[in-house]
């Protein structure tokens, strides 16, 4: 089993895309937080949503803020034709920089006649060694043209196996379980909460997921505007209530919902696995429950994907009985 | 004492435990008690009860009602040393109840379980300074012990609850009793009775505690909803709010309104508190009410508040609780009054949320094979 690995989940604005900043101005403002991990001795870094946008792709990821909040709301977004080639190219100098396991934030890419919202963990050596999309949205939403990941991916990264869960994905517990399941042993977060900020909010999300599935998690929100709409959170790292200071369920949270921050947190998968020994929920999941349920619940989603290998789905039917409507609009 | 010594022990002393007069007794005493309720009290529980057969005699159809006060008791666990003492436990407590008003009622798990007192002998296994650690630390064959005893225990619970249920004219959701199946199992079952005094429902434990695979008990395999003039509600218990799953389920059954037992072992905590009903109320987009069981009882401290939970946008705080009670060591009652219509707006209001991709693995039960650990 892996040691203890120190992680960081940092909060800022995204920097000044205005014409006094430009590309330059953006990527020297991310090696600034780069360099403030690599100072902290953080073995793994997560950005929040929209931080590898660059300039370029700020309207783009502007377009995905609003995707599904309200009626009506849901656009879509026209990423530069090379997003996802620029944003590896600077996840990759800031993952050096930081001498950690970076997620630079996220960016909107061009996908498959639409878009979508993705995210890659890069190695302290520059190599991306995860790549994930957003497979989480409002049905409005993809039938604006954004496009659902068909798969959560894991990748190993300093001794611990990663998944990336992006907007929507960080608050709905499905994806929590799927990666408990596949073997993930770290979820790495970015979400997106609109102002007003409720704090509840934010908690019934990612921290609800690693309670019930006993993951750890590390959770980086957007501060500040982007295009006019203001975002709050509290970055924070989460872990089953029992390997928690105070039994809180969070190793670091930061305290200001509106302000720039940097948690750090030290994970230890020893502490984790003698909860997971002592109160195994996992040993009591009801497999013939969910079989008797699970297919009318989900199983109309699986044709629309397309079977194996889809995920291009395009507009959505009507809901299933049973499928979640829910509420908290987190980044779409 | 061998095992298979003490089995033939327990078989004796259930025989006696099982004297069919002693339900009786507790339903005599039931009624007694109900004779005593006096001016208002028996008035309202006789509108409530023909406002239900109302409903009934017209098909259980009709525009749903859209509000609802709902009570969660929070209810000591002690040894009952006879039905009529366990009837005047029940009474005291469904009497606040129906003194807020309310019209569902929920109690907490194992809410019959100080009824293996019944079991002679019983002062002795529950001596003080003897040893800690529950009853399987005392070696003693838990499951046996429930389906031994399961005749008395279950017959004297029913007869209190479903005679309460009617003289109240209550949804009266009555905890849980460990119980034996016609096939053998024991099973931790939620028991509802309708405001005429009928058994609705019998919700089996889906998703057992540690101690209570140790202890012998099965889990049970379907979640159901049961029909009310409110629409349809569902009672999981206890560790099945610890899995999103359930409240998934629950939400597809067309459950608006989610009654939970609980017995939490420990001292209570607000975040250990919060990941149970109160996360799936959030995720599952309807209301809950948790009735915790307190108390001391053959080694086994409990702790917990009773309390109605709500999506956060419904609730006046923010914090998606309607009521919660202070003590989590003390008998209480609280009560909220629940909105459907608002709940109902709600609902309609958020997006439908879709993962084609990844919950393809839910819908074809592929999550569920590599890892090997799930039952």
């Amino acid at each position: 089993m892996a040691g203890s690995l120190r992680v960081a989940v940092l909060q800022f604005p995204l920097p000044d895309a205005g014409p006094a900043g430009g590309r330059a101005a953006w990527a020297e403002a991310l090696e600034a937080r780069a360099q403030a991990v690599a100072q902290a001795g953080a073995g793994l870094a997560v950005f929040p949503p929209g931080a590898g946008a660059g300039p370029e792709g700020v309207a783009a990821f502007a377009v995905w803020t609003r995707a599904g909040r309200s009626p009506g709301r849901s656009r879509r977004a026209f990423p530069p034709a090379d997003a996802w080639v620029a944003y590896c190219a600077l996840g990759s100098v800031l993952a050096r920089r930081a001498r950690a396991f970076l997620v630079p934030g996220s960016v909107v890419v061009p996908h498959e006649g639409g878009s979508a919202h993705a995210a890659g963990l890069f190695s302290p050596e520059g190599d991306l060694v995860l790549a994930q999309s957003q497979g989480t949205w409002p049905a409005e939403a993809i039938a604006a043209g954004w496009r659902p990941a068909d798969e959560l991916r894991l990748a190993e990264a300093a001794g611990f196996r990663v998944a990336i869960l992006l907007g929507w994905d960080a608050v709905m517990p499905e994806s929590h379980r799927i990666a408990e399941r596949l073997g993930a042993t770290l979820t790495l977060a970015l979400t997106a909460w609109p102002w007003p900020y409720n704090p509840w909010r934010q908690l019934a999300g990612a921290w609800a997921g690693v309670q019930e599935t006993q993951v750890p998690c590390a959770e980086a929100c957007l501060v500040g505007p982007v295009r006019g709409r203001l975002f709050a959170g509290r970055s924070a790292v989460y872990a089953p209530c029992e390997a928690t200071p105070g039994e809180t369920g969070w190793l670091a949270r930061l305290t200001d919902a509106r302000g720039e921050g940097l948690a750090l947190a030290e994970l230890d998968p020893q502490a984790v696995a003698r909860v997971r020994e002592a109160y195994p929920i996992a040993a009591f999941l009801n497999q013939p429950l969910y079989a008797r349920h699970f297919p009318r619940i989900y199983g109309g989603l699986a044709a629309e994907a397309g079977g194996a290998g889809g995920g291009t789905a395009e507009a959505a039917p009507g809901p299933t009985e049973g499928r979640s409507r829910r509420g908290g609009r987190p980044g779409a | 004492m061998t095992a298979r010594a003490l089995k033939g022990a327990l078989a004796v002393l259930a025989r006696l435990a099982a004297w069919r007069g002693r339900a009786e007794a507790a339903r005599r005493e039931a009624r007694r008690l109900l004779a005593t309720l006096g001016e208002p009290l028996a008035r309202e529980a006789e509108e409530r009860r023909g406002r239900y057969l109302a409903w009934r005699a017209g098909g259980e159809g009709g525009g749903r009602r859209a509000t609802i006060r709902v009570a969660a008791v929070q209810m000591e666990l002690r040894p009952e040393p006879s039905p009529r003492a366990f009837a005047r436990h029940v009474f005291s407590l469904l009497r606040k109840a129906a003194e807020c008003g309310a019209e569902l009622v929920a109690f907490p798990e194992d809410a019959a379980t100080g009824l293996v007192a019944l079991l002679p002998g019983f002062a002795l296994l529950s001596r003080p300074g003897t040893a800690t650690g529950g009853p399987a630390a005392r070696g003693l064959p838990v499951a046996e012990v429930f389906r031994l005893l399961g005749a008395a225990v279950g017959a004297t619970y029913r007869a209190v609850f479903a005679t309460f249920a009617e003289g109240f004219g209550l949804f009266l959701v009555a905890g849980t009793a460990n119980l034996p199946e016609p096939d053998g199992r024991v099973q931790n079952v939620a028991h509802v009775f309708a405001p005429d005094g009928r058994l609705l429902a019998r919700q089996p434990k889906l998703h057992l505690f540690p101690y209570e695979a140790a202890w012998g008990i099965a889990p049970g395999s379907d979640l159901l909803a049961f029909p009310t003039p409110w629409g349809p509600m569902a009672s999981p218990v206890c560790m099945d709010a610890t899995y999103f799953e359930t409240a998934r389920i629950a939400r597809a059954l067309g459950a608006e309104v989610v009654i939970l037992p609980i017995a939490d072992p420990g001292p209570a905590h607000l975040w250990k508190g919060r990941r149970g009903l109160w996360a799936r109320c959030q995720e599952g987009g309807f209301y809950g009410v948790q009735s915790a069981l307190v108390g001391r009882f053959l080694g086994l401290a409990l702790s917990g508040r009773s309390a109605v939970f709500a999506p956060l946008e419904l609730s006046p705080r923010g914090d998606g609780v309607l009521a919660e009670a202070d003590d989590p060591a003390s008998e209480t009652v609280v009560w909220a009054d629940l909105d459907l219509e608002a709940l109902r707006s709600w609902r309609a209001e958020q997006p439908d949320v879709r993962a084609p991709g990844f919950w393809r693995r839910l819908a074809d039960g592929s999550i569920w094979r590599g890892r090997g650990r799930a039952t």
